[in-house]
């Protein structure tokens, strides 16, 4: 009898350690997340400035410069930090602006003007700055969260991850353009 | 253990001193050939700040190996009379003071040899340190506004915010060299930090490090501060993690986690100085010293690196050898371009994200 409540008491103990696992690894993603935002809110108000300049030289991109505004308003807005879905649209949209914006600033190239202009010097440095940065948070989110899925999708932590209120999180996977090899013909 | 080597040492300089050619001064051919890419324009800087230094060096050298050689001719005769002596001093000690405390008569007769070697050793010790204090400084001016001090006030305790410098009871600081390349200050000093260990019957001191001590100015200030230290294998850095105020940083490249342990208090700032770049070079400048475990703290707008070396650096040629200085600025040189490598391999001159 005491062996069994010995056993009975070790499993209690050992659903604990793991339970305070979940809670951390959920705690740590959310974390990230933030960091995350701080490094796009950083990028989003860098936007106005590197529009208002290129707007002025850039006549022919007013495509690619409307399409940045646009998916600028797309990531500003809030979202649930505890839903899966409404974090995959978060980074979709981050991803899709970053792609945008970097789409502008290899344009710029075709500017001379603009290209040797003192402020969108100054805006493209910090914007690779701020892009460095948000790998570096992106990095961050991505163990986090390797290690948050690790823990619920392992038995016991499956259950345990009902009662902990965690859920599989979204990977922040790089662009697909950034994967592709760059091509500069697309940009001459 | 190094008071052992330094009696080895001084032991053989001892032995040297009775070379019959000893103070014939031989021909020096003064001319400093340049040939690693480091040592380019050296021969012009020799010419004018070095050449005409030698002559009057040689004079010294030759003087304090002559003082050096008569007091062993004085000296060594009492060292090899004081065994004699022994069994006598023995029974007047015991005596006078009973068996119990022969240890103090030991300690004693150690510490006449000390004296005897110190005063023979003595005029060579400070020749030496006058090629530090005089000609160091003249050959480190090649890079520009560059500083040395033979002594320095810098202390590894100013470095304990790091959490890299170990428990130490005992430091021999000297060699502080001041200066800047390509736009990043270097502040280094050579450094040995002794811990104190009891014993049932004694006590000794263990060198828990040895090697040089270097901060770098880098290009921006950090907000968090992010500690890259030697891996200590499982049950090591299990104990780090748990007495450590820093969180562990978990990194991508499996080998960078093989050879380092990564802690900040800023998980996205430590992800952004080690970047999957900035790891390679920190990989291959640990392969440049050997594989050594060098150990880093990004702290406010430094770099703080720890840099283990066994060798004693910034010291002058053999004082048995005629005086030209080319073997000092070639050590120097070749030194100072060990310290240089650590910037060029980080790339910390390179403004934006290192």
């Amino acid at each position: 009898m005491e062996i069994l409540i010995g056993i009975i008491l070790l499993i209690i103990i050992l659903l604990y350690f793991l339970y305070a696992r979940i809670i951390r690894n959920k705690n740590s993603v959310l974390e990230a997340l933030s960091g995350i935002d701080v490094q796009l809110k950083n990028r989003s108000n860098l936007i106005p400035n590197v529009l208002t300049i290129a707007k002025k030289f850039m006549k022919h991109e007013k495509e690619l410069l409307d399409n940045v505004t646009k998916l600028r308003t797309k990531e500003s807005q809030s979202y649930d930090q505890n839903d899966p879905s409404s974090i995959k649209d978060h980074i979709s949209a981050a991803t899709a602006l970053g792609s945008e914006l970097g789409k502008v600033m290899i344009s710029v190239e075709a500017y001379p003007e603009l290209k040797s202009n003192e402020t969108m010097i100054q805006a493209q440095l910090t914007y690779n700055e701020t892009e460095a940065k948000i790998a570096a948070a992106r990095r961050f989110y991505n163990s986090a969260v390797s290690q948050l899925n690790n823990s619920i999708e392992i038995f016991p932590g499956s259950i345990l991850a009902k009662y902990a209120n965690a859920q599989i999180m979204p990977f922040y996977e790089a662009d697909e353009a950034s994967r592709q090899p760059i091509s500069a013909e697309k940009f001459l | 253990m190094s008071l052992i080597i330094s009696v080895f040492v001084n032991f053989f300089k001892i032995l040297r001193l009775f070379n019959p050619n000893l103070l014939k001064s031989k021909p020096i051919g003064n001319f400093f050939e340049e040939i690693e890419p480091y040592e380019k324009g050296f021969e012009n800087h020799y010419k004018k700040y070095l050449r005409d230094k030698v002559v009057k060096f040689e004079k010294e050298r030759l003087k304090a190996l002559k003082i050096a050689r008569r007091n062993a001719f004085i000296c060594i005769p009492i060292m090899l009379l004081i065994p004699f002596g022994i069994p006598y001093l023995i029974l007047i000690w015991v005596e006078s003071f009973g068996d119990g405390s022969l240890d103090f008569l030991f300690f004693g007769i150690f510490i006449v040899y000390a004296l005897l070697i110190w005063f023979i050793t003595n005029s060579m010790t400070l020749y030496q340190e006058s090629i530090k204090t005089e000609i160091f400084p003249n050959i480190l001016n090649f890079f520009g506004d560059f500083q040395y001090n033979h002594e320095t006030q810098k202390s590894a305790g100013s470095f304990e915010y790091s959490g890299l410098i170990p428990h130490f009871t005992r430091e021999t600081s000297e060699d502080h060299i001041l200066g800047n390349y390509k736009g990043v200050s270097i502040d280094l000093f050579e450094t040995e930090l002794e811990k104190r260990v009891k014993t049932k019957d004694s006590s000794y001191y263990k060198t828990v490090f040895k090697g040089i001590l270097i901060t770098l100015s880098m290009n921006k200030r950090f907000k968090g501060k992010t500690v890259v230290r030697k891996d200590s294998g499982i049950i090591g850095n299990w104990f780090k993690k748990k007495f450590s105020s820093l969180k562990n940083v978990k990194l991508e490249d499996p080998n960078f986690e093989k050879m380092f342990e990564v802690y900040s208090d800023d998980q996205v700032e430590s992800r952004y100085l080690l970047n999957v770049t900035f790891m390679e070079r920190l990989k291959e400048l640990a392969e440049t010293f050997g594989g050594k475990s060098i150990q880093c703290c990004f702290y406010n707008k430094e770099l703080f690196m720890m840099i283990p070396i066994k060798k004693d650096m910034f010291e002058p040629g053999s004082i048995f050898e005629p005086e030209d200085f080319i073997d000092d600025s070639k050590n120097l040189l070749k030194e100072l371009n060990l310290i240089f490598n650590i910037i060029d391999q980080l790339k910390l001159n390179m403004k934006i994200n290192l």
